[in-house]
């Protein structure tokens, strides 16, 4: 595995679960606090003095990249884990290439040969033979929960219609976590997030009622396709099924074929709902010309896997989860991972039109579909009074509310300034949210829109 | 259907919002609504396609200026994770002065948190560079909040049509230029100027009064406001050889008797004072800004004697007794009006610092109740340390820590601390050498907020070698407040070994 060279102070920041072991990981990243810091291709390590006896052993695997270290800590990756990389960012001079140590080359060997099994798991699995009377049974059994699940947020949303939306303003005497917490059982999880999100959009202040009433939309045709499963196409069904929230086996996914490209992390978004953040990640592979989207989950302070990081490119496979269109996928092989500055390449027109184009289209698939990717080529940062936008000739992409009362579009702005740019957005039918740039000059360079403490 | 997805849109909407069992146009079922929101929507959503009139952005202007180093950011970096205002501030003197800006895209994370911040310092603002009031263009908010901090281009403009703030910022600057100047444009408007305006002006050139000002304070005295009034007898008295405060000291010596006496025992006073406020309110004193009423906890007649000690040179009790401020302050014991004459000693040391032999005096206040027991009574008296000038603090509060002989850490800080200052180098490594010779292994407890003040206020150079006294001498130091003090020890001593190699 090739290292990222291009560790930078701010990288590393992103990976810190939360503010405390940013600045305590920033004051232990001097050289003074180490007795020794050394590195290998694929790997840095330092010993560090804590309140023990014994400094610290801290091992980081620079290719995805993995920390260990052994401090008590609860927090992961812990502050000397970061403290060594951010000192790796900051004095790359300071470390010492020469061989692995036993403990750092045991760790490391151990990692890979985990990874191996944990295919091998996978692939043994998905031959296990299983009882498939039993498996029908149990099948059956929560479909006719779903169900039941699905008719209950029917005559909730109908009643909600019936009695006007006013009238919900005004009472609020629905309780939503209950009625969550029903779907939760009825094994239709996915329905009580569609329920939050519409609670979210109801509350969201001027046009809310209009917002909230196209979510239940959505929302409807969702609970009609649910209770006409069967008349279904069985790929719609499984996009459905997933809406629903079934479960979907993640051996199963890496047991399948992946598709081997250079994938390119076209950058990153996040959304809090309930304490538990989820991040989104769009990949771009350059040589099929595909999406992919990866999700990841993190409760409360937790931190959110840490191989995907935005701006770099990888040699891998991504492997999708079964759908109409496919768009999610899990990372089933990642090697050579670079900097995707001088290696991205968009090989469509990059034109807002064919954007919304291929949106329609998607939406003619799945018409519950909630985002979509677009990179727009040549975009520049416009507005219209105090309203900002992206703008490509004379089409232009309104910006995501959310994008612009943050510190988001002010870093884009200076990144980008008056210069065109190769933009990656999501895009929700409505408005845009920017996600990353990549930057003509002497050399293409990408500026990551994004950063979980910020939004 | 003929209309528009978005305009059917807005009239489900209407319908939504009302219920369909209240809308007008007979009853609807909910689900057919649903439906045709959700058609309606797809079909908005699919066929949206977007025009508009917009503009572009102007370009960032180019700086000169070099940014600053990957290292040097990482400071900034950290210290905008957790916002520390003061060392911010400092990190930007020290770029500043390096002729360094910050790297663009730190400038809207510094901007937001500047703007937001009660108190902006324009310095900040300037380390932005151009990138930094470009988009202070673009953004309305960092807009305000520049236009408000930065000194204004025109100010005598602005003195003329600005609000009473904007008025009161040009005022400052004009009077930082030319002094006369600003008492001048004061009188154009004076007649005009409202109650709250003319004392706001007072004070600002109080600020920095000169006996070229004491006429038109004087003047002031004569203003039909009693609060301007007041605010002009304040200004008065911060001039240490006004006629107003030889007015006072005529009134205070007309209340005082002094007596040469005997001494009963070895070490006793040789004199004897009397002190005899008037029983009737003198009307004359109204025009000074005298409170006729009884205010602070005293009695009539014992506050009309504060207020004119207050504004008496502390030298007067010299000329009439003959006793050093020691010595005069034992003579006071026993004696009527003790307590209002001690607080009217420390009032006429802050209201006017600069007041001959106020050094002398403010040693004598603070020895006299400098011991243990009597902490609540001589803290009030270390306010007067910061009315001298930086070195002349430094080493009283030194010499004190001396003469009060204590080892409590606790009061050594308290004494220490007892300046808002920041610390000479000299000074930070003094204290140091006290510390080390008095400080044995103490708790840490209860010092969370001194520890908070002296991490911001020692010298840089310094800081380290409090970073390992405190982390040796000290126990509990695992503790947040003990922890954010040793990292901001830290990171000034690393900023400055950075910017001073």
């Amino acid at each position: 595995m090739v290292p990222m060279s291009d560790w930078s102070i701010e990288k590393v920041f992103a990976l810190a679960p939360d503010a405390g072991s940013a600045s305590a990981g920033q004051a232990l990243a001097s050289i003074r606090k180490w007795t020794r810091v050394e590195s290998s291709p694929r790997a840095l390590w330092g010993l560090c003095q804590g309140s023990g006896k014994d400094p610290y052993q801290v091992r980081i695997d620079l290719g995805e990249p993995a920390f260990k270290c052994s401090c008590p800590s609860r927090k992961f990756p812990c502050k000397h884990g970061i403290a060594l990389l951010l000192l790796y960012a900051k004095e790359q001079s300071s470390f010492v290439s020469t061989a692995e140590p036993a403990w750092v080359s045991e760790w490391l060997d151990s990692r890979t040969q985990r990874a191996e099994q944990k295919i091998e798991k996978a692939k043994a699995a998905a031959q296990t033979p299983v009882d498939p009377v039993a498996q029908a049974k149990r099948a059956a059994q929560r479909d006719e929960r779903v169900l039941r699940g699905v008719e209950e947020c029917r005559t909730l949303i109908e009643d909600i219609i019936r009695r006007g939306l006013s009238a919900l303003q005004r009472e609020n005497n629905i309780e939503w976590h209950r009625i969550a917490a029903r779907m939760v059982d009825a094994q239709a999880p996915g329905l009580a997030g569609y329920l939050e999100k519409f609670q979210y959009a109801f509350t969201s202040g001027e046009g809310s009622e209009l917002r909230a009433l196209k979510f239940l939309g959505r929302l409807h045709v969702l609970l009609t396709a649910a209770t006409r499963m069967k008349e279904l196409p069985s790929d719609l069904a499984g996009d459905v099924r997933v809406s629903l929230g079934y479960p979907q086996s993640k051996d199963d996914v890496l047991a399948s074929t992946g598709i081997a490209d250079t994938w390119t992390v076209l950058g990153q978004t996040y959304d809090e709902l309930d304490k538990v953040t989820a991040r989104s990640t769009w990949l771009w592979g350059s040589r099929t010309g595909r999406s992919a989207l990866i999700l990841d989950f993190a409760a409360g302070t937790q931190s959110l896997d840490m191989s995907l990081i935005p701006g770099m490119a990888f040699e891998g496979e991504v492997a999708f989860y079964a759908s109409r269109l496919p768009m999610r996928a899990l990372v089933k092989s990642q090697q050579a991972v670079q900097s995707a500055n001088q290696h991205f390449v968009y090989n469509n027109d990059g034109l807002i039109a064919s954007g919304l184009l291929s949106f329609a289209k998607a939406l003619g698939q799945i018409p519950w579909l909630a985002r979509w990717p677009m990179v727009l080529i040549g975009a520049e940062v416009a507005r219209d009074h105090n309203r900002w936008c992206l703008r490509q000739g004379e089409q232009i992409l309104p910006l995501s509310s959310k994008f612009c009362s943050g510190i988001h579009l002010w870093r884009m702005i200076t990144a980008i300034q008056n210069r065109k740019a190769t933009i990656a957005v999501e895009w929700d039918g409505e408005v845009a949210f920017p996600v990353g740039a990549f930057l003509d000059g002497a050399e293409t360079v990408y500026v990551n829109l994004v950063s979980r403490r910020a939004a | 259907m003929s209309t528009t997805p978005p305009a059917q849109l807005e009239a489900l909407c209407v319908t939504a919002i009302l219920g369909t069992d209240h809308a007008s146009s007979g009853s609807l079922d909910p689900s057919v609504l649903l439906t045709r929101v959700s058609v309606a929507s797809t079909r908005a959503r699919a066929g949206r396609v977007f025009h508009a009139e917009v503009n572009g952005i102007p370009p960032c202007p180019l700086d000169p200026r070099p940014i600053t180093t990957p290292r040097q950011t990482s400071f900034l970096e950290a210290l905008l994770r957790k916002p520390d205002a003061e060392v911010i501030l400092e990190w930007c003197t020290y770029i500043d002065s390096k002729g360094l800006r910050v790297p663009p895209m730190l400038v809207p994370v510094l901007l937001d948190w500047w703007s937001n911040q009660p108190k902006r310092s324009p310095l900040v603002f300037k380390t932005t560079g151009s990138c930094g009031v470009w988009l202070a263009s673009l953004n309305p908010d960092w807009g305000k909040a520049a236009a408000q901090s930065l000194p204004p281009s025109n100010p005598e403009d602005l003195w003329q049509n600005g609000t009473t703030n904007e008025r009161a910022i040009a005022l400052e600057q004009i009077r930082a230029k030319d002094t006369s100047r600003a008492v001048d444009l004061v009188r154009t408007t004076w007649s005009t100027d409202g109650t709250e305006e003319r004392k706001k002006w007072i004070s600002i050139l109080a600020e920095t009064a000169t006996p070229s000002d004491e006429p038109f304070f004087e003047a002031a005295l004569d203003d039909a406001s009693v609060v301007v009034r007041a605010t002009a007898a304040q200004a008065l008295t911060s001039l240490p050889n006004s006629a107003y405060r030889q007015r006072m000291r005529a009134r205070a010596v007309s209340m005082i008797t002094v007596e040469k006496i005997t001494p009963s025992k070895q070490g006793a006073p040789a004199v004897k004072l009397t002190v005899e406020p008037p029983l009737e309110f003198d009307p004359a004193w109204k025009r000074e800004g005298l409170e006729q009423k009884a205010a602070g906890g005293r009695g009539r007649r014992a506050h009309w004697l504060f207020q004119i000690l207050a504004a008496t040179n502390l030298s007067m009790w010299t000329d009439l007794t003959g006793l050093s401020p020691a010595e005069f302050l034992i003579a006071l014991d026993g004696l009527e009006f003790r307590d209002e004459i001690i607080d009217s000693l420390r009032s006429s040391a802050k209201l006017c610092p600069v007041q001959p032999c106020v050094l002398e005096w403010s040693d004598a206040i603070i020895r006299k109740h400098a011991n243990k027991s009597e902490r609540e009574r001589w803290r009030p008296y270390t306010s007067l340390w910061p009315l001298l000038p930086v070195q002349q603090s430094e080493a009283a509060r030194l010499q004190f820590v001396q003469f009060a002989d204590t080892e409590d850490p606790f009061i050594l800080w308290l004494i220490f601390l007892s300046d808002p200052r920041s610390w000479t180098l000299e000074y930070s490594n003094n204290v140091l050498a006290v510390l080390r010779a008095k400080d044995t292994k103490s708790k840490a407890f209860g010092l969370g907020i001194e520890f908070d003040a002296f991490a911001r206020r020692v010298h840089p150079a310094a800081a380290l070698a409090f970073h390992s006294h405190i982390e040796t001498r000290y126990e509990y130091v695992e503790s947040g407040d003990m922890k954010r003090c040793l990292d901001r020890l830290q990171l000034r001593s690393e900023m400055y070994t950075e910017f001073h190699s």
